[in-house]
């Protein structure tokens, strides 16, 4: 047998049950045990009516504390001491925000003269007016061995520089140039 | 000791009018008033509803000091909140809801002396054996309400002694209405059966 729900219960206690819950109640001892206990709880809290009243005078304190600590807390919002020091900390940070600008981080520029790789570098051969600086840098041609498969030393020196050791190569020539490379 | 009165007697035995029975126009002027920075408004809701949020808290702790000390802080709360309130639910309603919050959140001190107010003056038709039992049976009754779970505990008071409806009640409490007369109905029957033990154990 499906019992009652306290809902429904309360309903009944109410006077305001649908006919199957009366019929329920009139066969089911346990939903009207339930029901008979909710009803003696509810004459008794009812009995219980009254409260100890306070006086007219405590009424008067009451909004009087009451008055006060509303007071107290206006005061603590908007006591001067308190109140100054941050009007003056606000004026300073808006002073220094209006002096030093507010830093926004801006887009980085595109580099003007594009980072070329160490192989792009080399001008061509025709005009290539590092080889002078290579020539007069670098050893002697008699110096060098031309190596395997090269037909000129100075093709061959250029050829073997690593990426790393062309680009600090560039680096050194846009320095002696003036930065006209 | 302070001199004692009797609380009125509500028409079905409640501590209160019930909700729908508020001048809710003059609540929403003095709320205006308020919020226009007119302390009087507030003054005037606090005259109006201080009864009923103290005997609130007094059933919820059955005692004087801390049904004071909840009083206040449900209004102080009310006051803070006040310029937020924007009259989607009756003032009533929403102070209910902010002193059962208190309520709830409340945590007893403990306190030096008992400084209890006294029951009601004694009805002179009665004999002083008859209002000292009155009195006694009262006390338990208070007591075993305030000893019920919280929510079963506020649906109660609420209810049965400020007498609102059970869309009020669950209005206050954020419930369904289901889940009130569910917790109204295992109230009454703990509350049956704690007044029935403790009588069995004296």
């Amino acid at each position: 047998m499906k019992h009652l729900s306290e809902e429904t219960l309360l309903l009944a206690l109410e006077g305001a049950e649908d006919g199957e819950a009366r019929a329920h109640l009139a066969e089911c001892g346990l939903c009207r045990g339930l029901l008979d206990e909710a009803r003696q709880g509810e004459e008794m809290a009812r009995s219980s009516r009254t409260i100890p009243e306070p006086s007219p005078l405590y009424w008067e304190a009451f909004r009087r504390n009451l008055d006060e600590r509303i007071a107290g807390e206006r005061r603590s919002v908007f006591r001067p001491a308190i109140l100054l020091p941050a009007l003056a900390a606000a004026a300073v940070l808006v002073a220094a925000i209006g002096v030093l600008g507010v830093r926004t981080p801006r887009p980085t520029p595109a580099p003007t003269e594009a980072h070329l790789a160490a192989w792009t570098a080399l001008p061509p051969a025709d005009d290539d007016s590092g080889l002078a600086l290579i020539q007069a840098l670098g050893p002697s041609p008699d110096e060098i061995v031309p190596a395997a498969g090269c037909e000129t030393t100075s093709e061959c020196v250029i050829d073997r520089l690593s990426e790393e050791e062309s680009h600090s190569f560039l680096e050194r020539m846009r320095a002696e140039k003036g930065g006209s490379l | 000791m302070q001199q004692e009165s009797p609380a009125p007697e509500p028409p079905r035995g409640g501590d209160a009018r019930s909700v729908a029975g508020r001048s809710r126009e003059e609540d929403r002027e003095d709320v205006r008033a308020c919020q226009r920075g007119e302390k009087e408004g507030f003054d005037r809701l606090v005259g109006r509803y201080q009864r009923d949020v103290y005997r609130l808290c007094y059933r919820y702790v059955n005692n004087h000091h801390d049904a004071n000390d909840m009083a206040q802080e449900a209004f102080l709360r009310a006051y803070r909140a006040l310029p937020g309130f924007r009259g989607e639910s009756a003032f009533s309603t929403w102070l209910y809801r902010i002193a059962v919050n208190a309520c709830l959140n409340f945590r007893t001190h403990a306190r030096p002396e008992s400084a209890e107010l006294p029951e009601s003056l004694p009805d002179k038709r009665e004999s002083a054996v008859e209002n000292m039992e009155k009195g006694e049976v009262q006390d338990r009754i208070r007591a075993a309400v305030s000893r019920l779970p919280q929510k079963q505990k506020a649906t109660l008071i609420l209810k049965i002694y400020h007498e609102l409806t059970h869309e009020e009640v669950a209005e206050i409490l954020g419930s369904s209405v289901g889940t009130v007369k569910a917790n109204l109905f295992h109230a009454l029957g703990n509350l049956r059966r704690q007044l029935v033990v403790r009588e069995g154990e004296e």
